[in-house]
This record gives structure tokens, sequence and C-alpha cells, in this order.
């Protein structure tokens, strides 16, 4: 039972073993034997004292060793520095599973990383993702949000889930020299999706900043003009909430909204909103829709006007980020 | 016995002390040769029993300086267990306080942290993911000796709610599984009774919600008489239970759907309906609340 797949957690439960199991039952059996055969020498005690030691620098080299494993590190016994110019790979992300062993446990991950930046080279970082389950597998149906840690290192990102109804999901992905694509594998251990695994590529989305302004696709005479304002970092649940205000034309009721910061969230390439309007009754405005990786343009796939006076759907349409 | 027999002798304890010694230091040197990937710090007692704190929690928080941002805390927390410093995770919905605007559409957090044994207590210490960019530390939260409730400190560092401090008190809740009956308030006749089986207390989610399975039999209606929880699926919600709070939905074989909400007491005996409301068919409408008890 439990998170035993990342390095640093393979070192704690490593670490956690050998504390909690008494030493004298690991090292008796080497021990035991020639103490009785060898009475009495005092050059003996040397050998004896320096054995446990010997062992101790073996295990601490050991571990040293099994820590740069895979991390594109160079050098002797640490983690290539970060450069001057490095780019965290903090921010919001969206990615695309393939299945290689077994079905598709889910057919998208996106959300919130978090890479708390240092100089060292190794970066603790941590995520939310939540995940879009495959009706192939419906191991993630109920339990779609994903926390998340790990470490980053100049080269590569590692991951591994908290437990998630016994699901434990550890993803590895290899930068860019942008910081804005990842590319790697990801597998799960134990519980329902237990032996799944496959590769993976992550897109970045940028924050969404701006004035976003266009027309509905089937009536270009209602338009929409939103100013947005993105939370730089990404909640609980791995969204970003998203604020602003909005006017609004050939809609009837309303012209105007305003969106706060709870009604409304960006998570990989998907946006929400939920504005409240001027319409006296109440109405509200509710689009979503996806951004590109740039967040140059948002498309609505729905323009639902909610309760009011003029509840209606329209269809989608696309706003642009005006320069 | 000779002379050369005692000095044999007395080299032969010399040897065993400083074989014990030797034995010691190799087992520190084991200890401390920790690499240094690991996150949690060095040290602690070994935890060898009464230290599992998985399980469904509720959380209350009382400021003690700056903001108040959060009244309370409920969910899943999962200690490894036994070692030393157990790698421990949360997954805690908060519930803001009236007070407050911070956590706002942002009340779900994510803590990894430790359970440890030192000093004789079992005490967790975990901190969070950043979450709109506040940091919340439960800083030595002792458990008593039944494992059942936790008393410690908090702070929240960062964002909108940097700077809030108190102290928290949890309480882990009982297993919501056996069979609840009880008669619905303000209707004559009318009974509820479901057979219910909450998840193993290992099988949390990341949003810190346990799963539910079972079904319903009500009695003096004359629709909706049994009903099951639909199989989680992509389409389907599960019926869920996360700290205190549970929500219950059960459909029937017309498609008409029943759903439940209240809370329960921490030993799980008492299930309290806030609302029994159905859903299509012709029973449809809100049938009030019910006190519903587990038989024994």
């Amino acid at each position: 039972m439990g998170r035993i797949k990342t390095e640093e957690n393979r070192s704690s439960t490593a670490r956690a073993r050998i504390a909690g199991a008494p030493a004298t039952t690991r090292m008796a059996p080497v021990a035991a034997k020639p103490l009785a055969a060898r009475p009495a020498r005092a050059g003996n005690c040397f050998f004896w004292l320096s054995l446990p030691i010997l062992l101790g620098s073996v295990v601490l080299a050991g571990c040293s060793s099994n820590a740069n494993k895979g991390s594109g590190n160079t050098g002797s016994g640490g983690y290539t520095p970060f450069p001057s110019d490095y780019i965290t790979a903090s921010g919001n992300w969206q990615f695309t599973p393939t299945a290689t062993t077994g079905v598709l446990p889910f057919t998208s991950l996106a959300g919130y990383i978090n890479e708390e930046k240092t100089s060292y080279g190794y970066d603790l970082t941590t995520a939310v993702l939540q995940v879009q389950p495959s009706s192939a597998s419906n191991c993630f149906a109920d339990a779609t949000v994903i926390p998340m840690d790990g470490h980053t290192t100049v080269v590569n990102v590692y991951l591994e889930s908290f437990t998630d109804e016994q699901q434990v999901l550890s993803l590895q992905g290899t930068k860019n020299s942008a910081v804005n694509q990842l590319s790697g594998k990801y597998s799960i251990s134990s519980g329902c999706a237990s032996n799944l695994s496959g590769t993976i590529v992550g897109t970045e989305y940028a924050d969404v900043n701006g004035t976003f302004a266009g027309a509905l696709t089937n009536n270009p005479n209602q338009s929409a003009t939103l100013s947005l304002t993105q939370y730089t970092t990404g909640t609980g649940d791995g969204v970003f909430l998203l604020s602003g205000t909005g006017t609004f034309n050939g809609f009837g009721c309303f012209s105007s909204g305003t969106l706060a910061a709870q009604n409304g969230g960006v998570l990989g390439n998907t946006i929400t909103m939920n504005f409240s309007t001027n319409d006296v009754s109440g109405a509200r405005a509710v689009l979503t829709g996806t951004i590109n990786p740039s967040a140059s343009t948002i498309t609505l796939k729905s323009f639902n006007v909610v309760g009011g006076s003029c509840p209606a759907s329209f269809g989608g349409g696309v706003l642009n980020l005006q320069t | 016995m000779t002379a050369d027999a005692i000095r044999v002798k007395r080299h032969e304890r010399a040897s065993i002390v400083v074989w014990f010694l030797a034995i010691s230091l190799g087992a520190l040197l084991f200890a401390l040769a920790g690499c240094t990937t690991i996150r949690v710090p060095i040290g602690g007692t070994p935890v060898q029993t009464n230290t599992y704190l998985t399980g469904n929690w509720v959380f209350q928080l009382t400021s003690t300086s700056g903001p108040f941002p959060i009244a309370s805390l409920g969910g899943f927390i999962y200690a490894q267990q036994p070692g030393v410093d157990d790698a421990t995770t949360a997954s805690l919905e908060a519930t803001v306080s009236s007070s407050s605007t911070c956590y706002l559409g942002a009340d779900l957090i994510p803590l990894y942290g430790t359970v440890s044994a030192a000093g004789g207590n079992t005490t967790l210490s975990i901190h969070s993911l950043p979450v709109d960019g506040q940091t919340l530390t439960i800083q030595n939260a002792v458990a008593n000796g039944a494992l059942t409730t936790l008393s410690g400190t908090y702070t929240i560092a960062g964002g909108c709610s940097n700077g809030a401090a108190g102290k928290i008190t949890g309480q882990r809740y009982a297993n919501l599984t056996g069979t609840y009956s009880g008669a619905i308030a303000a209707a004559m006749g009318e009974t509820i009774s479901l057979d219910l089986t909450q998840d193993p207390v290992v099988d949390g989610t990341g949003s810190g919600t346990f799963l539910v399975s079972g079904s319903a039999t009500i009695g003096g209606i004359s629709c909706f008489k049994t009903g099951s929880i639909p199989t989680p699926s992509t389409s389907v919600p599960g019926s869920t239970i996360i700290g205190n709070q549970v929500s219950l939905t059960f459909a029937d074989s017309d498609g008409s759907l029943m759903t439940l909400t209240g809370t329960i007491n921490p030993a799980a005996s008492t299930l309290a309906l806030t609302s029994v409301t159905v859903t299509g068919g012709s029973c449809a409408g809100s049938l009030g609340s019910a006190t519903l008890t587990v038989a024994s």
C-alpha cells in the first residue's frame, strides 16, 4: 500500500523501512557468525566498526546515484543547476494520452502545474490535474481530480499522484526548449486502473488576459466584447479563476455583464464564464468554449442566457484578442 | 578458570560491546544516509501502532490572528503506515467562512506532509499545494489515543488569506455503512430504509470524497418504492460522503431519481436528511426531511 513511485518517495520509504526494522536483524547474519568464531582480538573491533560505516556509505552513494537516474543531470552527485534564464513549467497544461498497455484510463488531463523555482537544478513541483474519464476503463469516473507532487529538473518533470481510490498515477515528461510542450509517459499502479500505461503529450496554455471581441456564428448581429483577467496561480481543482467584464450586443434584455472570479475559469484549453448581467430580472450569460495555446482566440461552443427576461440558447462564435 | 581464559572472556565481552556499538552506528548511518531527494525531515520515532489516521475527517478552525477564510474542512486523509514520518496526503474541502471572500471558487485543498509518532504522540503535520497562491499549513495536530480526534494549529501564507492563523480541531467520521431507517418528517406513514456501503477508508478520491453504494426502500408512498445507487460512469455521478456531508442519488426502474442530502454524526449511527427530493416520474417533488438511525 502506498505511494512509492517517485525518487523522493522511494528514498522516504526506504528510509522508513530501514529505521522501522531493527538494524540488528539486518546485520546479525553478517556479524554474529565471525564473532562467535573469533574471541578477542582488538584488530577485529575496527573491522566490525568499519563494516557498517562502509555499508552506510554504500547506501548513501546508492541514494545519490538513484536520485540522478533519469533526471538528465550531469556531473557527480548533484543536479545540473538551472541556467539563469531558466523557465519553469508552472502554468496551465493540457495532456493527451495514448495507451501502450491496456485501455485508455482517461482521454485527457488538464490543470495547474506549480514548480517552486530554485537555483539547484531540482525544483519541488506540485500539480492538480482533472481527468476526462475514458469510457473504456471507467476507472476515474468519479475520481476526476488528481493532486500530484514531484520534482522538475532542467530536462524533465516527474509527478506522482496522491492515492485516488487507490490509483496512483505517475507522469514523466521531457520539456522542449520553450517549456511549453512536454512529452513522456504515464503509468498507473494499484487500484482499478492498475498497470495501464502509455505515452503522453502536454501543451501549456497561455494566460487568458486582455480584451476579446467577436460575433456569434449564427447571427453576426449578436456580438460580445470581453475584458478578462486570469489568476496567475491555480486552485486545488487545477482551475485558473477568471474575472472580468463584458459588453453584449443583440441579446435583448442585457447589454453588459460582470464575471466574478468564482464564476469564471480556465482548465487546460477549456474556458467557462458565467456573467451576471444588467438585466433587471437577473439573466445570466453562460459561455463555454476553448482557447488556443497562445490564448489569442476563444472559440465559443455555447452562449446561453439563463433566467431573467430573455432566456435562450445561441450557437458558438469566435472571440479574438484585440491588440 | 585460568588467567588466559578470563582474559579471553573479557575480550569476548568487550568485543560484543564494540560489535553492538558498531551495529548501532551502522543503523544510524543508514538512517542518516537519506538521499538528498527526501522531502520530509529526517528524524522522529518509528511509528509502530495506532498511527493510522487514514479516513474521513472534519476539521473546525478557530482564528487567533489575521483573516479567517475557512470555517471548516472535510475530506480524505491518507497516511502510509507503519514507518517514520509517514508520507501523508489529504484532499480537504473548505467551507468558506461567511466573513471572507478568499477561497471562493477554490475550496478544494490538496495537502501533503507527514504523520509521526515523535514524543509518544501521533502527530499530523501537512501543508497544502498552493491554492490561488494560498498555502495552508496544519501544524502539530496531535491525535487522541483512539485516533478519532486531532488538535493543533494552522497558518495560511500567501495570497488573499496571508497571515491567517489559529487553532484547528479534527474529528474522524466512521463509515456510512449499514441499514439506516426512519420516518419522513411531516408525512403520515412515509418511511425510508437505506442499505448503504461506503468504500473503504483507503479508497478516498482526490476530491476528498468517498463513494457510497446501496439501495433504498420507501414505505407509504405509491411510487418510487425502491431504488438503487447507479454505478458511477462518465455520464452518472456517484453518491458520496465527504466529511459529515452526504449526497446520495437512487434510481428507480422507471427512470426517476431520488436525491438525498444530509449529515452524519461522528459514529455514523445517525443520518439526518435535510432534503429528500424525487425528480421525474409521478412522485416528483420534495418529500421533506428525515432522521434515520442505523440498525444495531
